[in-house]
């Protein structure tokens, strides 16, 4: 059912053709959705109702339809030129330069009616550049800054750095189907002694400058609500990580680094493109490692055809993931990534099937959202204590930072969506 | 005539270079394309599916003869990641480049030209060290580090000059600066070699002993001949720039073809890598001609002939 008087930025009232028409457009763009909707899977009943059939089953979809990401555009309009229901209303689009929306006072929810008039969104890659333009007064907030200006920051009263919960996670995953010489990974052992000899706090303090939070649940925590425990995910324990290794026979070697009947332990530390967010994490896990005797050979990937390729060739050992939570579907990133049956080429190497398929089969599932949290925490379990294919390693929070004049902005934790009504200049 | 038929011979071989490259490099277009439009890596199935509708099923040397049927016909296909036309992207893009480009030689030559002059008239004075020193600064400082500090000093401290983007001609100043930099201490050089050694030809002499004054000699005769050699590394220079340009478009948030570049490239957006190449190519070869037409211009002794290019 749709609410009745929501009104798009046209002065046109939302009716379920409107609602169609967007589906149709979607499913013609991406006929393999996610949301497992196809050409008949929207129906009109009358304007103000609308039935949804997924092609195949699919328990998540209310959730995923009501995540701030889907949006209503009137039918027959211009995507490039957007009309939707939304606070606020397209203004112009240039690519590459910027984009320009106002306040839409149509919009149908007068709680959430947006405070600034207009804004405008300019496109600047380089960070420095961005941190350059908000000191010059030429930018009033700058989203994705680097840890390492933080501090540099700090000492600049006419700045505020405003971080986000944890959205985002770094973590390793080993290649546990790999043909020599990329097999290391498949020894169970030896991925526990991985997991035991990172320490998640001196790391997130070295490459984060602490503004990430040791993970070991690697999604969101918040996402797995009171389920979290049952993630027990690897302590520091380098001793016990020796101990592993001297049992399965990797003796040390005269440079420190163990051999197993003349063979290094010597694994291909994989950096996914962006790089540059990743690759002082890699160079900490690199020392770690070296301390109980594994070495590491990191591999900065230079895009992310690059790093696709390299995944999908299964010639790693390690592959240093990030992940992003952006569905409401608690268990979207091990489904994304861990899934056997996916068909999507990149998993073959990192998931371990079996027990992990069947529980990720029973997130999907989940007849509400609440078991479906509960199905989350035992898949994650599966994958970090129990196969250990997966090393969390840091739960990453957006870093903007803003002019003082910037009030009511609240950092989405996730890279993909924020919330921007609340967002005001005073002078 | 010889050097047009030239330009086709080139412009081929950066097309079959560029080709040749595209296959050669790691990633596949498709699953690249499907990962951003899905946002989640594709299904085999799917990435077969897209591997057609690019025209990546087909072999190389089909896709290569394809496209050149379409050049042939003014089509440089389209674009991947743009959804439209080659042309228009490339016709969006190249004119914000050649103003950066143009803008940093201009400024590099009004720098450069009176700065040479000056050090050829009092070798090793005070203006002549001082450019010196210049041109080495120039040449060692990298660009991105020049970049940041012309933003700090003009943007932040000064607060005089927009730091990022597009628009009006004010945007264009420190981008401008920025690249014109290396160029404008290699320049003075030139000048300043080229006017000293063309004041110690019989002519300058002539000309002062038949009354001439030292600042007419030193402009009218010495510069124009010191000019030759600039002009020729002002057109080679111009190369330079655009290839510069993709660092300062990038720094810059500057919408022009350096940047379009790099991200044709991450995106593996063959189309569109290989029309940027032939419009590179392009721009650079017609710099360089341009060169070649003001040294006939400057030196009637310099004729472009089949047989002396």
């Amino acid at each position: 059912m749709l609410r009745r008087g929501v009104l798009f930025h046209d002065g046109r009232e939302l009716t379920a053709d409107d609602v169609k028409y967007t589906f149709d457009l979607i499913v013609a763009s991406y006929p393999h959705n996610y949301e497992e909707l196809g050409p008949g899977s929207v129906r009109v009943v009358d304007p103000y109702t609308i039935e949804l059939r997924p092609e195949k089953p699919n328990a998540r979809l209310a959730e995923q339809i009501a995540h701030p990401i889907w949006g209503v555009n009137a039918r027959g309009s211009d995507p490039l030129k957007p009309i939707g229901t939304g606070p606020f209303r397209f203004v112009e689009y240039a690519q590459h330069n910027r984009m320009v929306v106002d306040r839409f006072d149509g919009y149908w929810n007068r709680a959430r009616t947006p405070q600034a008039g207009r804004l405008a969104f300019r496109f600047v890659p380089d960070p420095q550049a961005r941190l350059l333009a908000l000191q010059a007064g030429q930018l009033d907030l700058v989203s994705d800054v680097p840890p390492q200006v933080l501090d540099a920051l700090r000492d600049n009263a006419a700045l505020t750095v405003i971080r986000s919960a944890v959205g985002t996670f770094d973590a390793l995953a080993f290649n546990i189907h790999g043909a020599e010489p990329y097999d290391i990974g498949r020894d169970p052992t030896l991925r526990q002694a991985v997991g035991l000899a990172i320490d998640r706090r001196a790391l997130v303090h070295a490459a984060w400058h602490d503004a990430a939070d040791p993970s070991t649940t690697w999604i969101p925590p918040q996402v797995l609500g009171p389920h979290r425990s049952l993630v027990a995910g690897p302590t520091y324990d380098p001793a016990g990580a020796r101990q592993l290794l001297d049992r399965s026979g990797w003796r040390p070697g005269p440079d420190g680094i163990r051999t197993r009947q003349g063979r290094r332990l010597s694994l291909a530390h994989v950096v996914t493109f962006p790089t540059v967010d990743h690759q002082e994490a890699a160079e900490v896990v690199q020392q770690q490692l070296k301390g109980v005797g594994i070495e590491t050979r990191i591999e900065l990937m230079p895009d992310a055809a690059v790093s696709g390729a390299r995944r999908r060739s299964g010639q790693f050992d390690l592959m240093h993931l990030t992940g992003n939570q952006n569905e409401p579907y608690p268990c979207f990133l091990p489904d994304l990534q861990y899934y056997s049956k996916s068909a999507a080429p990149s998993n073959r190497w990192v998931a371990p099937g079996g027990r992990t398929d069947a529980a990720i089969e029973a997130c999907r599932s989940a007849a509400d959202i609440g078991e479906a949290r509960l199905r989350a925490a035992e898949v994650i379990h599966q994958l970090v204590d129990v196969e250990r294919v997966v090393v969390p390693l840091a739960g990453l929070r957006r870093i903007w930072a803003a002019r003082a004049a910037v009030q009511g902005f609240v950092a989405h934790p996730s890279d993909t969506n924020q919330r921007w009504e609340g967002v005001h200049l005073v002078r | 005539m010889f050097r047009f038929a030239s330009f086709g011979l080139v412009l081929f071989g950066v097309s079959t270079l560029a080709f040749a490259l595209g296959a050669l490099a790691p990633g596949d277009p498709a699953e690249l394309f499907l990962e951003r439009a899905l946002g989640r890596p594709p299904t085999e199935s799917q990435i077969a599916e897209q591997r057609q509708v690019m025209g990546l099923d087909r072999t190389l040397p089909r896709r290569y003869a394809a496209w050149l049927s379409g050049l042939l016909h003014g089509d440089l296909g389209q674009s991947w990641g743009a959804g439209r036309s080659v042309a228009s992207v490339l016709a969006d893009n190249a004119p914000q480049t050649a103003v950066l480009a143009v803008t940093s030689l201009l400024l590099s030559l009004g720098v450069s030209l009176p700065l040479g002059v000056a050090s050829a008239a009092r070798p090793h004075a005070t203006v002549d060290r001082a450019s010196r020193a210049a041109a080495v600064v120039g040449a060692s400082i990298p660009t991105f580090f020049l970049g940041y500090l012309m933003m700090w000093i003009f943007g932040v401290k000064l607060g005089l000059l927009p730091i990022f983007g597009s628009g009006s001609p004010i945007y264009v100043v420190l981008p401008a600066l920025t690249l014109s930099f290396a160029t404008t201490g290699v320049f003075t050089r030139v000048i300043r070699t080229g006017t000293l050694a063309a004041l110690q030809e019989d002519y300058v002499r002539a000309a002062l002993a038949r009354g001439a004054s030292a600042r007419a000699a030193l402009i009218r005769h010495a510069l124009r001949n010191a000019l030759i050699p600039l002009i020729t590394v002002a057109g080679l220079a111009f190369g330079q720039l655009l290839g510069g340009a993709v660092i300062v478009e990038w720094i810059f948030s500057w919408p022009g073809l350096g940047k379009l570049g790099v991200d044709a490239i991450h995106n593996r957006d063959y189309p569109l890598i290989v029309g940027w190449m032939l419009c590179m190519g392009l721009m650079a070869m017609l710099t360089n001609l341009a060169a070649d037409l003001a040294c006939a211009w400057a030196d009637p002794r310099v004729r472009l002939r089949p047989r002396d290019a």
